[in-house]
């Protein structure tokens, strides 16, 4: 039997891909395994294959696919269904299309029809996973049962020994005076950080706190980002940063030089960031938005879905106003990471897999 | 995994701040729209772009057809009146023909605005991201000059607080090559008598060096005509233009040096650094066009004929160390004498005068 892994795009950084690569390791302790994807980044071309490569001949019921979800892809589902595997479905959520309409058209389309597309390939499977209970609620509403939930695993150790990188780490001291308040996730409509934006225009201009705002993430759709920069301009916005794509010692660079890290989202499957950022001893700020109440735990400071900008900019300032509150939230945050051990994440995951599989 | 029942703790601080929020909206300590105004504002900057020009022009076009149809209003003409629908008739034939008439120009019309539309639409298909592009660019512009002014102004009341005379430093490119080229530890204690500097651009490694050294630095970055207008004669204690001069032409730089001289107070010093426009090296190599070609012995007069003296030119720099052999060799093997020179030539000139 083997266990291979369907992704609809893998690229560098990006969550699920980095899912797939983690779980392709734990399986190859049982067997061969591979990850093949639509979409993939020719930088990741001698650890991911495309579909066409993954042979049909003495392929049977007896092996298994696991297929990634997390956006639509008319191609991928044409190319399950000629497939004599098993299906796995691990859910990672879809974002709602409304966030991406404005903005991509396309990408909304593609947002919309996952879901049918899930709904669609139900009869087929024969095991599903998510990762996080949220994650699980969904997919069980669209008729799945005995869902699974899995925790993703988050290599604390990994980034935790990142070294730092000088010529960031020189950047910061020279230009980042003040308070460092810091976002981590890709630049995508519904991150929201817009409201964070705004947020750090209140601090500064009424607050009279001089924040330096760090927005870490690659860009992905670039009229959003666009119009980021133009709000950023067009508020006469000082100290702001749009850094862009980071790399995990940038990432850690970052996680070291901040105060605070804070996030405006209004949908995460999981949110990996606030985790990495409790290991770094930073408190985090969030929505109790999607999944986000059930991986923070009580282990930051959960704002109301529909917070503004100026709650969030007076939660910063009394943040930074109230050392005994940060020391109370950055030991809350470390015993919350302990809960996301990597070696039992790993482990949990494994066994969940094999499970399903056989 | 514990998945904790209670997802919000913090109830008790988020009521505090939002009773805070309430507080300073009440004390007018903000606006009470401002959270409004502010996703108002980035809502019409991402429509702007959310719908891209020409779908809009295309629905404006729908709207222009659909009201272009235009249909002839029959005129009446049955009356009781003996004789008087026939007069109506012809009436109405007259009336006819003159609203066709103008129908036909209306029509003209309107088809003269679709096509000049249809145009306007394909331009702008055609490159909708510069044009885009263009409009943010000038409005750039427009929030940059407000923020150099700023700059400027902060940097002016700075040096008059702290009863100093100002420090120019004019060009530039980044801090590494300042410190590699010229801004070695030497200029920053040559600086550091002069009070506060203003930088016309931001280099990080100079910056630092001079924070060290307790130099009050204030970034200005602009262009050099509309910054130095504004101060008055005598007013800089040092000017400092780096990877500047180079791009001027011989016509500029007699006129900037006399403008130097104007700025300086008496026994104010003059460093400028710049890539050697006579060295192949130094134009091959710069990013910047390199404009005029300006012999030691011309620049040594400009400057002592605006008043300077102590004027010193030195040539720095032979050509990069990988390429020196190479260029050795080309040098020897070139018969034509020029190219020689030119390959030989030092890469940078250093420039330093009194007033």
């Amino acid at each position: 039997m083997s266990v291979d892994q369907i992704l609809v795009g893998a690229a560098p950084g990006d969550a699920v891909t980095g899912i797939a690569l983690a779980m392709r390791d734990l399986l190859r302790l049982d067997g061969p395994s591979e990850v093949y994807a639509r979409y993939r980044d020719p930088v990741l071309a001698g650890d991911i294959h495309t579909l066409d490569e993954l042979p049909v001949a003495r392929r049977s019921a007896d092996d298994v696919l696991v297929y990634h979800a997390s956006i639509g892809e008319p191609d991928v589902m044409a190319f399950l269904d000629g497939r004599p595997e098993r299906l796995v479905v691990h859910y990672h959520n879809m974002t709602p299309a409304r966030f991406f309409r404005p903005f991509d058209k396309r990408l909304a389309d593609l947002l919309e029809i996952g879901r049918g597309e899930l709904a669609a390939l139900r009869p087929r499977v024969s095991g599903a996973l998510a990762d996080s209970r949220y994650n699980a609620d969904e997919l069980e509403a669209l008729g799945y049962h005995d869902v699974r939930v899995v925790a993703p695993p988050v290599d604390f150790p990994g980034l935790l020994s990142q070294p730092t990188d000088p010529s960031l780490q020189r950047h910061i001291d020279l230009h980042h005076q003040g308070p460092r308040i810091l976002f981590v996730g890709q630049l995508l409509p519904h991150k929201r950080p817009d409201v964070l934006l705004g947020a750090a225009h209140i601090l500064r201009t009424y607050f009279d706190i001089p924040v330096f705002l760090v927005i870490a993430g690659t860009p992905r759709v670039p009229s959003y980002a666009a119009a980021l920069q133009r709000f950023v301009v067009e508020s006469n916005l000082a100290g702001v940063w749009l850094a862009g794509p980071q790399s995990p010692s940038r990432l850690a660079t970052f996680f070291r030089h901040s105060d605070i890290l804070v996030t405006a989202s209004e949908h995460e499957g999981f949110c990996v960031p606030l985790l990495e950022a409790m290991a770094f001893g930073l408190p985090v700020v969030a929505r109790a938005a999607a999944a986000i109440p059930e991986t923070m735990g009580d282990a930051g400071v959960l704002l109301p879905v529909d917070a503004g900008p100026a709650l969030f900019a007076e939660v910063i300032a009394e943040l930074l106003d109230d050392p005994t509150l940060r020391i109370e939230l950055e030991t809350r945050g470390y015993e919350r990471v302990l809960d996301f051990d990597l070696a039992q994440t790993r482990a949990a995951m494994h066994a969940t897999v094999r499970e399903l599989a056989t | 995994m514990d998945t904790p029942s209670s997802v919000d703790p913090n109830a008790e601080l988020v009521a505090r701040l939002q009773a805070r929020i309430a507080h300073r909206r009440a004390a007018g300590e903000y606006p009470p729209d401002l959270e409004w105004d502010l996703d108002e504002h980035f809502r019409r900057i991402t429509a702007y772009r959310a719908q891209p020009m020409p779908e809009r022009l295309t629905e404006a076009l729908k709207v222009l057809d659909e009201r272009a149809r235009f249909e002839l209003v029959p005129i009446p003409v049955g009356s009781s009146v003996p004789g008087a629908s026939k007069a109506l008739s012809r009436v109405a034939a007259a009336v006819e023909t003159q609203t066709r008439d103008l129908a036909d120009q209306i029509r003209s019309f309107a088809e003269g605005v679709r096509h000049a539309l249809d145009g306007v639409i394909e331009a702008m298909a055609a490159f909708p991201a510069t044009v885009l592009a263009q409009i943010d660019a000038v409005q750039d512009s427009q929030a940059l000059l407000d923020v150099r002014q700023h700059q400027v102004e902060r940097a002016l009341e700075l040096a008059g607080r702290r009863h100093h005379t100002l420090t120019t430093i004019i060009g530039s490119v980044n801090g590494e090559a300042i410190v590699d080229e010229v801004g070695h530890a030497d200029l920053v204690a040559r600086l550091v008598g002069f009070g506060p500097v203003l930088d016309l651009t931001a280099s990080p490694v100079f910056s630092a060096m001079l924070r060290a050294e307790e130099v009050v630095l204030c970034d200005a970055d602009g262009s050099l005509e509309t910054r130095l207008g504004s101060y008055p004669n005598g007013s800089l204690g040092a000017a400092v233009v780096i990877d500047a001069a180079a791009s001027l032409s011989t016509r500029e730089l007699p006129a900037a040096v006399v403008e130097l001289a104007r700025l300086l107070r008496p026994e104010g010093l003059v460093l400028i650094e710049s890539a050697n426009p006579a060295s192949w090296w130094a134009t091959a190599t710069s990013d910047r066009p390199v404009t005029a070609t300006w012999p030691a012995t011309w620049v040594a007069e400009l400057f002592e004929a605006a008043g300077f003296c102590e004027v010193a030119i030195e040539l720095r720099g032979l050509p990069p160390a990988e390429l020196g052999a190479a260029a050795g060799a080309a040098a020897a093997g070139a018969d034509d004498g020029r190219l020689a020179a030119l390959l030989l030539a030092p890469a940078r000139y250093v420039v330093t005068a009194r007033r």
